[in-house]
């Protein structure tokens, strides 16, 4: 049995009104569902792109500024060697192009990297490095999609457009996700050499990757690459972009973050709808038990108990939204974080399943914030005015 | 009677400020109430009775002149001291019952005990009140919408004692009961008096303030006689 005869009150009035509390509490249900669940979506795309970002945080790339036709010369890759030293430098060529399998087509990325240099930072879940310049690698990405295997044969190039070729896959690259240096799940890799006489190149490269050994070393790689090709110019005068996993991750969390904050506010303006409905409850209640507050106030209940009494209203409405909301917004947030993430392996872990307990708190505060007026009203009748009230 | 004042007025003005001139409610009362006294008061519509009792029942508090009730000064208490003092002093007896409509019978006697003693009551005293006013254990689990008129006026009476309280104010007790039942309720608050409590009971009907020892008649806001 519950001890607080106000709670009592309070308890008994909702019931009264179910449908109407029922209806109010729905607005806090589905703002605190918006808020929590597009924060979790934040949250886990942020985590996720913090892994697969750190998993090679040892790269720094060298990518040319401007329009397509620019590209990095002998002489650029040579500067870029000397700067760095002894680190592992990779050449690499990259074009979007059509790839078939059987009667299956599509559009891939196809890279031409020199082979030696594929084994250093490209690791196989299934088959063997290329032996020969009829022999590719394939991303996971295209064995779950097409399912194209270690051992299937598959056309590179357009037959309509330029060349086409016939090549071997003879392995499948690890998956790497949003890996900033090759997107190599949907993509084809070929030997430089098969590269340069598909597409008719000779040293003009479309990035240069530098693999450090020492994470240390990427910031003093990057300021000197960026004085001896950039001359330490302007952001919008330089010749290349140079970027490591850091500045990337900076860069990518600055823009989700801007995402997640803009969804965040709408599910904001969700809860602001909520509150007013609360509000209009609230005021609805106030006014139909005028003469019952009258009848407290004259038997002695302080406007203190009385705006107690309001406030653990709008908080019953504001719990009862709150909690069933975050039990929801656990199942709609599961849902959007596999639909827009594509991974829910982070789902559980602190920085996404805070945004619960957040929603809890935001909800509720809604609430009482909504109850504050209502219940400051309904203490400061005039106890003669409301008991004559009908 | 111990002589002891429970209630004094001196010169008691009440007016309301309005936009078309002052409303003059109350002109210059002076009254006193001992203990164990029955008092009705009587008068025609508009003639300042409820303001009276407003006062009385510290809903209100005068304009001008002083009002003490049990000896506490009313002019000089804030809210928060008045409303206790309401709480402590004043049983309300309504015409129209006004039980809390969520609260059963027995809850709404126990209700301005909670108020008081910020607990449950686990004394008994609740149902002992019920009982002396007629409405039994099961009857008290009942909600006014399911009593009768009479039976919610004892429930009324019984929530009235709770705090044992200086004063038993009734605004037209029997004003919306049948005779019959009006009779009872009056040879209760008649049997309350007679065990020394202090009764100030307003009425229209010259039969009901037959039960009073005294009877004061108000017009114009003036005490007539």
């Amino acid at each position: 049995m519950i001890r607080d005869i106000f709670l009592q009150l309070s308890l008994r009035n909702v019931r009264i009104h179910f449908l109407r509390s029922l209806l109010a509490a729905v607005g806090i249900v589905i703002g605190v569902i918006a808020i929590a669940s597009m924060g979790m979506m934040g949250a886990n795309l942020q985590l996720l792109l913090k892994d697969q970002l750190s998993s090679n945080a040892d790269t720094v790339i060298v990518q040319p500024m401007g329009s397509d036709d620019v590209y990095i010369s002998d002489l650029t890759l040579n500067r870029i060697k000397l700067v760095a030293g002894q680190n592992t430098v990779v050449p690499v060529y990259s074009t979007f192009d059509k790839i078939g399998y059987g009667s299956a087509e599509g559009m891939v990325y196809v890279y031409g990297i020199d082979p030696a240099k594929t084994r250093e930072f490209l690791p196989l879940s299934d088959g063997e490095y290329p032996r020969s310049d009829s022999s590719v690698l394939i991303g996971e990405g295209l064995v779950t999609e097409a399912d194209i295997r270690a051992g299937s044969v598959i056309k590179i190039g357009d037959s309509e457009t330029g060349k086409q070729r016939t090549v071997r896959v003879s392995g499948i690259v690890e998956k790497r996700g949003y890996s900033f240096d090759l997107f190599t799940d949907y993509s084809v890799i070929t030997t430089e050499r098969f590269y340069e006489e598909l597409y008719s190149k000779d040293g003009e490269y479309d990035q240069v990757n530098i693999i450090a050994g020492d994470t240390g070393m990427i910031q003093e790689i990057v300021k000197d690459l960026e004085r001896l090709l950039n001359k330490n110019r302007q952001s919008h005068d330089r010749d290349y972009r140079i970027t490591d996993s850091g500045s990337q991750l900076k860069e990518i969390q600055n823009e989700l973050g801007m995402v997640s904050s803009f969804v965040m506010a709408m599910g904001a303006i969700t809860l602001l709808v909520a509150a007013i409905s609360i509000f209009n409850v609230m005021m609805m209640s106030v006014t139909e038990r005028i003469r019952e507050i009258g009848i407290l106030r004259s038997i002695g209940t302080e406007k203190a108990e009385i705006r107690k009494m309001f406030l653990y209203e709008a908080i019953l409405i504001g719990i009862s939204g709150s909690v069933i909301g975050a039990v929801l917004s656990v199942v709609f947030g599961f849902i959007v974080v596999a639909l827009v993430v594509g991974e829910t392996d982070y789902f559980l872990s602190f920085d996404s399943l805070m945004y619960v307990p957040a929603g809890i708190v935001i909800g509720l505060a809604t609430c009482i914030l909504s109850g504050i007026y209502p219940a400051w009203r309904a203490s400061n009748l005039d106890p003669v005015d409301a008991l004559a009230s009908e | 009677m111990s002589g002891k004042k429970v209630i004094l007025l001196e010169d008691v003005y009440k007016v309301y400020r309005q936009r078309f001139g002052d409303v003059v409610a109350l002109n210059g009362v002076s009254l006193s109430v001992v203990e164990g006294e029955f008092i009705a008061i009587m008068g025609p519509s508009g003639s300042g009775k409820s303001t009276l009792l407003n006062q009385l029942g510290i809903l209100d508090v005068p304009t001008s002149g002083e009002l003490l009730i049990d000896g506490h000064n009313t002019r000089l208490l804030g809210d928060i001291e008045l409303t206790r003092l309401r709480r402590d002093k004043i049983g309300y007896i309504f015409q129209k019952f006004n039980l809390i409509p969520t609260l059963t019978a027995y809850e709404n006697v126990e209700y301005p005990g909670i108020l008081r003693n910020k607990r449950r009551d686990d004394s008994g005293r609740a149902y002992e009140l019920l009982e002396s006013v007629g409405i039994s254990r099961e009857r008290a689990g009942h909600t006014p919408n399911e009593l009768s008129g009479g039976q919610q006026q004892r429930v009324a009476i019984a929530r009235a004692l709770i705090n044992d309280p200086a004063i038993l104010l009734c605004d037209e007790p029997t004003g919306n009961l049948d005779s019959k039942t009006g009779l009872q309720i009056m040879d209760m608050l008649a049997d309350l008096n007679a065990s020394g409590r202090t009764i100030v009971m307003v009425t229209h009907d010259s039969h009901i303030a037959d039960y009073a020892d005294r009877t004061i008649v108000i017009a114009d806001g003036r005490i007539v006689s």
